[in-house]
Parts: structure tokens; C-alpha cells; sequence
């Protein structure tokens, strides 16, 4: 009887819940614009449709919420988020806006893309799926993405930096400091940040005289050391991707002489980098918390230090050609 | 039944850590949680040998359970409202969680155990699987100096010694004092101190200190290659088991600290509606959450002054 009782009150109490909502109502999510004009949260959302298209919604309102809401009753469906590839914003939003309401939201998934753009308008193609483009085209997720994003932007130490979409294609990033956009660099400058940031396994362009050289980087390891000078210590195991350059490769001396030359003009890239970000006084690298660790207080910024890079570049694949 | 009482340990030692031990030990002790974690275990450890107790069958022993389960059930009700069942009333919630204890508690007393040792496996299953989906996220530079105090971390040690014990403490009846529950313990701390170092080398200090459920936050970047992601939800199975052992543990305790057995069945609903009146008012989960250290504080004194043995009586 006992058992009887409990069955009839599951059927009233488990017998669904109140999230419950059919697939076909469901609008998936791909990725979503946000820019503000007269203070209105101007948004377009890019919904998964048939045949790999993509519907747009575009609509505006004083709140991200209303903007929201009033692009859901445009598209007659509710919008699911947890499948979201990429949130990109213009420098017009308040990023922490934008960073918090997405954190607020349990329906997200929090391993999006966070993308800076220039432009006004970025959806023209229904053919193409602007989400997925920008999730397919970042070499490290971990860098750009949300979560990233959020950590840089709550810890108070450190600034951020955000890459950039010009409506095609994804390259270059755009660096925030307390909250406010600062420098843009462009991809070739993006690759230092990278490589900087210990994360990177992509190419690396490098000089050899009036041309130039690609080596591919299959392993990474930076440390930066804290004294009187910062002194930032890089080793790279690398393989040869293309050779443009005047140099006999089967032979050793050129070989090392192909080394020296992209070690020189890393290291020569790293100091330029730096005194970009020294200038700027952006800390995307992270440097002034490693100062607050070994000194345990912050009386000289990490824009106040002098910088010495050293390359160690280890080219240890050469594809299948010999030269 | 001793080693029975031991796997249900394992459970009721890491409960109360979802949604406010964790949390509250993460924000305060920062990148010195792993002291605060290993201090708490020994100072655990220590109570556990050094109290001694004759469970006696009194009121006060019903009032401190209902406090724990009111305690858990909001933390567990609240939580699934947040992640899982956003629109769902807090009270449909808890409901089928109320009607599987009452079951539960209907049957004999072996059932709960062997429930735990199923669930257990279950339980490593999902830990296993988070613990090798997560490493990979973890980094030290994430315990970058904070200026943390002491002070701060020595309190943490305590939160943590109350937030593991005093479940233990109120569950655990005088047959079962052997060496293996202080093994248990351990091991409970032990995937415990796990996840806070995961949590904590993933979001950092500052994450984890804004965040409402720092522990369920990590568990989003659990997937298994590109195909199975947002399972989120299914890994954090492993609290819900963690609380509902607890909560079983402690309907266990009332209904052996009543003549009536039947009793229960009235207790348990009652203690539902005050749950669901409390979560109703997000004022209660904040002030459970400041206070909740003092309150297990009392419950662990109250425990002890009611059923104490004397001390270094063996």
C-alpha cells in the first residue's frame, strides 16, 4: 500500500518540469553581437537553421535583457545559449556588462569565444555561420576565451587582451585596461603575445634579410625572471613550415645560421612588444602579479622594469625536402 | 556495519562543502587553502579521536539532525534551482527528495548502507572522470600571492574541521568507533582537499571568490574530446549524492532517536515546508552562509554536551 501511495505521488510530482520545452521551439545559438548606440544595446543573434544556414535577429533595447527578449519574439522561439561558439562586441559596450550577464546566466556555456570587432555589422551572409567560423579559427581557445576573459578581467593585477574580427576573418587583438579599450596589434604581434604567454603551437614568422622564413612550433617554454632587470627566457623546438631564404639548410652552418636569425629577430620582437605594452601600461602578460609573488608587494610595476628576451630556437624538423 | 558506516562517512564528510564550504574556504584562505585543508583534516582528526560519544536517544539529538537536513536541503534545493530547474517551485524540487528518504527510511536500516555502497561507486565514477577531464585546466599561476592573513587561514582550518566532522559526529552511533572511520575521514579530506585545489588552480582567486558555486563552475569545462560536452550537469551528480547520503544519514539518526519509527514520516515533510519557506527568502541563504560555521559549531557542542562519554575513557 506503502508503495502504492509513493507511485501515485510521483506521477503528480515527476511527471516533467517546469524548464520543459520542445526541441523544435528551441533556437541554438551560434553567436551573438552586442554594440551600444544612445545608450541602447544594439544586438544580432545567429541562430542555427536547416541546410547549415544561418537566421539572423537583430533588435535593441535599454538592457541586454530587453534586447534579448525583444529579439526572441522576432524569432518565435526561445534562445538556448549553451551552445554558444563566440560573443563579439565593439568598443562601444561596457565589457563588464557583457562579462557578468553571461556569467549570471547558468544556460551558457562558458567556454566561448570573446571576440573585439570593428565593424558595425558583421551578419550579411545567411550562408555563413559566423559562430562556428571564429570557434574553428582560434589556435588556443584558453586565451580568448570566456572564462580567460573573466579571470583577466577580475583580477585587478592584470589587463586582458581580446581578439579581433573584421567580419571575414579573425586577426590581431585588441588589449582593455580597466575596462577601457586600449592598443590594437596586429597578428604578426599576436603571435609574440602568444608565444609569450607559453600557449602558443602555431607559426612564427620570421626574417632573413629581404625575405622571410615560417617554422612551425611544436613545443614551448617561457618563464620570466624577476631581479633588477625582467629578463624573459624562451626555448622553442621548431620545424621548418616554408623557406623562402638564400640558405643551403642540408648544411650545419647554415642550419644554425637559420637559427640565430629567427632567435634575433624574436628576441628583437619580444623588446618591441614590450615597450608597446610598457607604454600603454597594459600588463596582458601577467608580469605585476609574478612581481606581487616574489616581492610581495607592488612598489615598482612591471612598466618601471627594463626587459632582456633571450630566444633559445631549436629547429628540429624539416619536413620531407631535404633543403 | 562498521565498514557500511564507513562508506556512508565517506558521503556525509564532504556534503556540506557544495555550494558553502568550498566557497567560503576558497574566498578566505586563498592560494593557502591547501594549509587550511590540511590543518582542518588533522584538527578533524584529533576531535574525532578525543571525543568520545554515547549516542543517547533525546530530543535534542531530533532537533540537531532537522538542523543539519534544513541546513543541506536548502544548500542542495537551492542549488538545482540555480543550475538545473530554474523555473521548477523550490518546493516540487525537494518533493521527490523528500518521498525517496521517506522510502528509504521505511526500510531497514541495512538498505541505507548498501545504497551508499552502490552510490559510491557511482560517485568515484563521476570524480575519476572530472578529476582527469580537469587536470589538464590547472595552472599555478593561478596561486599568485594575495596578501592573506593567518589568521584567515587558520580560521579556514576550523570551517573545514566543522564543515567535515560534525555531520560524523552527529550520524555515527557507538558501535561504530573503529580505526577505519578515521581511514575513511581521511580519504573523504583527501578527494576534498582534490577538488578545492582543482577549483582553485582553475578559476583563481578572484573567480572563485565571486562565484556562487565555484565547484559546479569548473565542472562546465568537463568534456570528453569535441563530442561530449555540457555534461556538466550529469558529473555534479556527485554532490546531489553527496547531500542525499547525508540527509538519509540524518533521517536515519531521528528515526532511531524515536520510539515511534512512524514518526519520521511527519518529521521529514515538516522540515521540507520550513526549507522551502527559507529558500523562498534569499535573506536565509545568506545568512546561512555567513553563519554556518557557528552554527555547526553549536550543533557539534550541543552533540557532544548531550551524548558525551568521558574523555580519554578507552
Amino acid at each position: 500500500m506503502k508503495k502504492i501511495i509513493i507511485l501515485i505521488l510521483c506521477l503528480f510530482v515527476m511527471t516533467g518540469c517546469y524548464n520543459y520545452i520542445e526541441l523544435d521551439e528551441l533556437a541554438v545559438v551560434s553567436s551573438i553581437f552586442i554594440d551600444k548606440e544612445d545608450d541602447n544595446f544594439k544586438i544580432g543573434i545567429e541562430v542555427y537553421d536547416e541546410d547549415d544556414k544561418v537566421q539572423i535577429f537583430d533588435d535593441a533595447g535599454p538592457s541586454l535583457t530587453e534586447a534579448f527578449n525583444s529579439a526572441e519574439e522576432k524569432s518565435k522561439k526561445k534562445f538556448y545559449f549553451r551552445h554558444i561558439n563566440a560573443v563579439i562586441i565593439t568598443d562601444r559596450v561596457n565589457i563588464e556588462d557583457i562579462v557578468y550577464y553571461f556569467f549570471r546566466n547558468p544556460d551558457t556555456n562558458d567556454n566561448f569565444a570573446f571576440v573585439y570587432t570593428n565593424e558595425d555589422k558583421i551578419y550579411e551572409d545567411e550562408e555563413v555561420n559566423i559562430g562556428e567560423l571564429i570557434k574553428n579559427n582560434i589556435d588556443d581557445d584558453d586565451l580568448c576565451s570566456f572564462f580567460e576573459i573573466m579571470k583577466g578581467h577580475i583580477n585587478k593585477l592584470r589587463d586582458f587582451a581580446v581578439p579581433m574580427f573584421d567580419g571575414k576573418k579573425l586577426g590581431g587583438m585588441k588589449t582593455y585596461k580597466d575596462l577601457e579599450p586600449k592598443e590594437e596589434f596586429d597578428s604578426i604581434e599576436e603571435e609574440i603575445f602568444k608565444v609569450l604567454k607559453n600557449k602558443y603551437d602555431g607559426f612564427l614568422h620570421s626574417e632573413c634579410g629581404d625575405k622571410d622564413f615560417v617554422i612551425n612550433i611544436d613545443s614551448i617554454k617561457t618563464d620570466f625572471k624577476i631581479d633588477k632587470k625582467i629578463k624573459i627566457d624562451i626555448k622553442l623546438k621548431t620545424s621548418i613550415q616554408e623557406m623562402n631564404c638564400n640558405l643551403d639548410i642540408t648544411k650545419v652552418k647554415d642550419l644554425n645560421k637559420l637559427q640565430d636569425m629567427a632567435e634575433k629577430d624574436l628576441e628583437k620582437r619580444m623588446l618591441e612588444f614590450m615597450d608597446t605594452l610598457k607604454e600603454n601600461e597594459t600588463d596582458i602578460l601577467g608580469i605585476n602579479t609574478l612581481i606581487k609573488n616574489k616581492y610581495k608587494k607592488l612598489d615598482k610595476k612591471f612598466n618601471e622594469y627594463d626587459y632582456e628576451a633571450n630566444a633559445d630556437i631549436h629547429i628540429y624538423k624539416k619536413g620531407l625536402l631535404l633543403k | 556495519m562498521k565498514k557500511d558506516f564507513n562508506i556512508l562517512n565517506y558521503f556525509n564528510t564532504r556534503a556540506l562543502f557544495m555550494g558553502i564550504g568550498l566557497s567560503r574556504i576558497i574566498s578566505q584562505a586563498h592560494e593557502y587553502s591547501y594549509i587550511s585543508i590540511i590543518l582542518g583534516t588533522l584538527i578533524g582528526l584529533f576531535l574525532l579521536y578525543l571525543l568520545k560519544l554515547e549516542m543517547k536517544n533525546s530530543f535534542i539529538n531530533i532537533l540537531l539532525n532537522s538542523c543539519i537536513i534544513i541546513m543541506s536541503l536548502v544548500l542542495l534545493i537551492n542549488m538545482i534551482s540555480t543550475m538545473y530547474l530554474t523555473k521548477m517551485p523550490k518546493l516540487l524540487i525537494g518533493l521527490p527528495f523528500v518521498l525517496l528518504l521517506l522510502y528509504l527510511l521505511n526500510k531497514k536500516e541495512i538498505v541505507l548502507y548498501r545504497l551508499s555502497g552502490i552510490m559510491l561507486f557511482f560517485n568515484l565514477l563521476c570524480y575519476l572522470f572530472a578529476f582527469f577531464s580537469l587536470s589538464r585546466y590547472f595552472t599555478f599561476d593561478n596561486f599568485y600571492y594575495t596578501n592573506v592573513s593567518i589568521k584567515s587561514v587558520v580560521t579556514c582550518a576550523l570551517e573545514f574541521a566543522l564543515y567535515s566532522i560534525t555531520p560524523t559526529f552527529l550520524t555515527r552511533n557507538s558501535e561504530t568507533k573503529d580505526i577505519n572511520i578515521y581511514k575513511m575521514y581521511l580519504v573523504s579530506c583527501f578527494t576534498m582537499g582534490i577538488i578545492f585545489m582543482l577549483t582553485y588552480g582553475i578559476l583563481g582567486a578572484n573567480v572563485s571568490s565571486i562565484v556562487r558555486y565555484p565547484e559546479y563552475l569548473i565542472l562546465k569545462e568537463v568534456s570528453l574530446t569535441t563530442a561530449i560536452q555540457n555534461i556538466e550537469n550529469i558529473v555534479s551528480y556527485m554532490w546531489i549524492i553527496d547531500v542525499f547520503i547525508l540527509l538519509a544519514s540524518c533521517g536515519n539518526s531521528i528515526k532511531n532517536n524515536v520510539k515511534n519509527k512512524w514518526v519520521i514520516n511527519i518529521i521529514l515533510p515538516i522540515l521540507l515546508f520550513i526549507t522551502t519557506y527559507m529558500n523562498d527568502h534569499y535573506e536565509f541563504i545568506l545568512v546561512l552562509y555567513k553563519f554556518s560555521p557557528f552554527i555547526l559549531a553549536g550543533v557539534l557542542a550541543l552533540t557532544w554536551l548531550t551524548n558525551k562519554k568521558l574523555i580519554f575513557n578507552r
